[in-house]
């Protein structure tokens, strides 16, 4: 047994007497109770049982109540995912107006509201064109250039890419095959991510928001990891990704929603041509990935919205999805949609992309969306966010192993339709795996980025 | 685990040197050591008949020094098939047996595509597959690990 798998063994037990939120899932005054505003502690701790909704995000992941019988993944997926429904939940609470901090007086689902983490700091704010430092915490950045007439209405919800990160996979690595993602109303999917105040403060204070500042740097990037309220409080880096699709009015009901000013960049464009336009967007796709002390790879949450794509093999012929037709037996799937690709064209639903989910949801993330759709439901049987999924957590089984830097994740395969549509697949270190892929990152010097390919967007910037 | 794969795993720990925890760690997302172990058990191997008597053998050792265990599954009638375990564990490769006539095994197979990145082979050179690595960039110009840290057995390197 290795040093962390033998240490996962004595964590296990050190929790099995640990008692956790013994809540029912679907006992509404539990529920409720439960999500009774009171000061949000740092981190929830509760254990496998509990499905009750907090504004506190885990800091790790709580093996207990009950633990498991041992150390198989698939007796360890459970707690993972529980993990994973507990930082959405925590993420994607309504945010105290004015702060990142989550509003303790309200509870996620009463109503669709701006979320936690859409009050972190974007990278488009954090990696600027000269390399200049980035405005402070809590604070918006300069939007660009042909958002700031159209940011007169106050909404300042910009979301830049057409590809995940289009300067990184597509322009610079290319070892995947990608392209943007055309929705079936004809219009292209957007992408943003974000990070928590850790992860901006290690960029910052390190200044690798700029070429010139990662040359001075000169060594592997380490961002700061969560552990579980230690003392003083170690604060983990967080970063999410995002994916929305233009919505209208009609589809509030079915989707968390902003008004949005969407940017398309001029390298985007075939004319070269910058462009800003208020659009109301809904989520579709949501990527979180938390370096704790205990996995040093981070752990990596990925959430749909429940309509994107149906499962390969048996394909529907009906219904309603926002990136397959069921009409359409003959459809190539999870193909790049015809070049020229130009976002600022108007919409073209002949050019919309036929997506299917290559890897199936596990039952046991199935299990997991259950319990906590119980708990919404107990809020509000309306609530945007039941129509949100969990697709799975990728988590290393060996984070401390000496031979291998990627941690032998579990499980092997994962991935996000909206998020990795052309990369779905069963080939490892090429197709489908979060940590794998993420394990190549390097910043603009080639050094190790600790699993983020955001320090490649770094620019120039005066050496310090 | 069935006690099938428990023996089986603890056997070719002996077999190849490699730690058990190693051929099949607690977390195992990987699942190599099941995967051969169906292999040998089922129609593709042509073993499967062979398997019980190789393992009582390795039972009928078990709690001897692994030397001891080795020696006797060597000295036994199923020590052809123990070499062509070991082979697979190492290479991936199924060997058929050493035909006589030919004077050579004149056929194998990479068993699938996980086991030709599985070989032992490729930790016991400190090193990963050809084709085939989750080394970072510039990992070349840094020692490898030790080697038990590959072979998770402190007496060797």
């Amino acid at each position: 047994m290795t040093p962390k798998r033998a240490s996962l063994v004595l964590f296990l037990a050190a929790f099995a007497g640990c008692g956790g939120d013994q809540a029912e899932p679907a006992a509404r005054e539990a529920v409720l109770a439960s999500a009774t505003p009171a000061p949000a502690a740092r981190c929830d701790s509760t254990g496998l049982s509990s499905a009750a909704l907090s504004p506190s995000p885990p800091c790790v992941v709580a093996f207990s109540d009950p633990p498991p019988a041992s150390g198989s993944v698939d007796e360890l997926q459970p707690y993972f995912d529980a993990y994973s429904w507990k930082t959405f939940v925590a993420l994607n609470w309504p945010v105290r107006p004015g702060t990142t901090e989550p509003d303790a007086a309200t509870v996620i689902g009463r109503a669709d509201a701006p979320t936690v983490w859409e009050s972190w700091k974007g990278a488009w704010e954090i990696f600027l064109e000269d390399g200049a430092e980035p405005s402070p915490w809590g604070t918006t950045g300069e939007l660009p250039e042909p958002c700031r007439s159209a940011a007169a209405g106050g909404q300042t919800h910009v979301l830049p890419f057409v590809g995940k990160t289009p300067n990184v996979l597509t322009a610079f690595d290319e070892p995947f095959l990608t392209g943007p993602l055309i929705d079936q109303a004809g219009n292209y999917t957007r992408y943003e991510i974000l990070v928590n105040e850790p992860m901006f403060d290690y960029i910052v204070s390190n200044r690798l928001y700029s070429q010139e500042g990662q040359i001075a740097f000169a060594r592997d990037a380490d961002f700061p990891s969560d552990s579980a309220n230690t003392q003083p409080a170690l604060q983990g880096a967080v970063m999410v990704k995002a994916a929305w699709r233009v919505v209208d009015e009609a589809d509030r009901a079915r989707f968390h929603v902003r008004a949005s000013r969407v940017y398309t960049p001029p390298a985007d464009t075939p004319a070269g041509e910058a462009s800003c336009e208020s659009r109301l967007m809904g989520l579709v796709g949501f990527h979180v990935a938390h370096k704790t002390v205990g996995e040093p790879q981070w752990l990596w949450s990925t959430f749909e919205h429940v309509a994107n794509a149906p499962e390969a093999g048996a394909l529907p012929t009906s219904g309603t999805f926002n990136y397959f037709d069921p009409g359409c037996a003959d459809c190539p799937v999870n193909q790049p949609p015809p070049r020229p690709w130009n976002p600022n064209d108007e919409p073209r639903p002949e050019n919309a992309v036929q997506v299917v989910r290559s890897i199936p949801i596990p039952p046991e993330a199935k299990e997991r969306t259950d319990a906590f759709h119980a708990s919404l439901r107990a809020v509000n049987d309306a609530s945007v966010w039941l129509n949100y999924e969990l697709i799975s957590t990728q988590w290393p089984a060996d984070g401390d192993s000496p031979t291998d830097p990627t941690g032998d994740p579990a499980p092997v395969f994962l991935g996000n339709t909206t998020l990795e549509t052309y990369i779905q697949g069963r080939v490892p270190n090429v197709l489908s795996s979060c940590i794998l892929c993420h394990n190549n990152a390097a910043d603009t010097q080639g050094r190790f980025s600790d699993f983020t390919y955001l320090l490649q967007l770094a620019k120039g910037g005066s050496r310090p | 685990m069935t006690d099938d794969t428990r023996d089986f795993v603890n056997m070719s720990s002996v077999l190849t040197g490699f730690a058990a925890s190693v051929l099949q760690p607690a977390t195992d997302p990987q699942g190599q050591a099941g995967q051969y172990l169906a292999f040998l058990t089922g129609p593709d191997s042509g073993v499967a008949e062979a398997m019980p008597a190789l393992l009582d053998v390795y039972r009928a050792n078990d709690g001897k020094p692994p030397e001891a265990v080795g020696q006797a599954i060597m000295a036994s009638p199923s020590a052809e098939l123990a070499r062509r375990i070991i082979k697979l564990w190492y290479s991936g490769a199924w060997y058929e047996p050493f035909d006589a006539s030919t004077g050579f095994a004149d056929t194998l197979r990479i068993v699938s595509a996980q086991a030709y990145t599985s070989g032992l082979a490729w930790r016991a050179a400190q090193a990963h597959p050809m084709g085939y690595s989750l080394l970072r960039f510039g990992y070349w110009n840094t020692d490898p690990p030790a080697l038990s840290a590959f072979t998770g057995d402190s007496t060797h390197g």
